[in-house]
């Protein structure tokens, strides 16, 4: 059995996607884990579910490939240009332990602000309004300097205020 | 800036900033010069959803934790050594990019001298 992929989203990035979700041709899911530099994924077919509780850190990855929902394993290559196929491994096959990650092991938090929250507005007002200096802002955004949770929450109340009033915002 | 390769038109973004710390790559054992080519040099026509810019860069990470959280998670990286790099103004510019808030890239300019990584671990 072959299926074609599609790249959803990066979950892990080094150079290239070393981890990432994927879909077959009628929107099935999967999650792809690179296991050699050729470069070689293998992957498993999950549940949007599962996969949800991988993104937040509720499942670790060895749990997600040592025990694959469907009890079975794809091996992926990258074909041509962007087409990955993935190949049903023979059933009874399992994969090498070295090919797991290792256990206990969650996907690294994501990054506190995103900046892509940030591109329609500016930087200034929402510091202004969070009562923030916009240098540290900026450095918040840019992913130079992490702010704390407490920090996190004020600019995204902030970020939420300006936008409300973009909303009440009636011209006609 | 004088880059280390041909870049895309408006790469690096004005978002990038210049690095002025100590940051940790994965690369060879022993460590090779093609380890600080981007994945755009070594595979030229490799296209696999990856930002072009981002493919003109360098992964490197500002924590020595999440850099082996990545070892210990992805098996292809496993065997991989762990280099550190003390990067000043001129060796380039970087960017937090990906989902893990510790990952940046690096745009390489031609000041950058291999010579000056450490081994921290293989």
């Amino acid at each position: 059995m072959i299926v074609d992929l599609h790249l959803e989203e990066t979950l892990i990035f080094h150079d290239e996607p070393q981890l990432f979700s994927a879909t077959d041709q009628i929107g099935g899911y999967y999650i792809c884990l690179a296991v050699d530099d050729t470069p070689q994924y293998i992957a498993v077919a999950i549940s949007y579910a599962r996969l949800q509780e991988l993104k937040l850190g509720k499942i670790d990855l060895w749990s997600i490939f040592s025990s694959p929902e469907l009890g079975v394993w794809f091996k992926v290559v990258l074909a041509e240009k962007i087409k990955l196929i993935g190949e049903l491994m023979p059933a009874g096959e399992k994969i090498p332990l070295d090919w797991l990650p290792i256990k206990g092991e969650y996907l690294p938090t994501m990054a506190k602000l995103r900046p892509e929250a940030f591109e329609g507005v500016k930087i200034s007002t929402i510091a202004k309004e969070a009562k923030m200096n916009p240098t540290l802002l900026r450095q918040y955004v840019a992913g130079i300097k992490q702010p704390s949770h407490d920090q996190a929450l004020r600019i995204q109340e902030a970020l939420h205020r300006v936008a409300q009033r973009l909303l009440d915002s009636q011209f006609v | 800036m004088d880059w280390f390769e041909k870049l895309p038109v408006n790469c690096p973004s004005a978002k990038a900033v210049s690095p002025e710390s100590f940051y940790f790559r994965l690369g060879s054992i022993p460590p090779d010069e093609s380890d600080f080519w981007s994945h755009r040099k070594r595979f030229p026509y490799k296209e696999f959803k990856v930002d072009e810019c981002i493919a003109f860069s360098l992964s490197l990470f500002d924590s020595l934790e999440a850099v082996e959280r990545l070892k210990r998670t992805i098996p292809a990286l496993r065997k991989k050594t762990i280099v550190e790099l003390d990067l000043r103004p001129a060796d380039g510019l970087i960017q937090q990019t990906g989902n893990d808030s510790h990952h940046f890239s690096w745009w390489r300019s031609k000041e950058f001298n291999t010579e000056k990584i450490k081994i921290i671990k293989s």
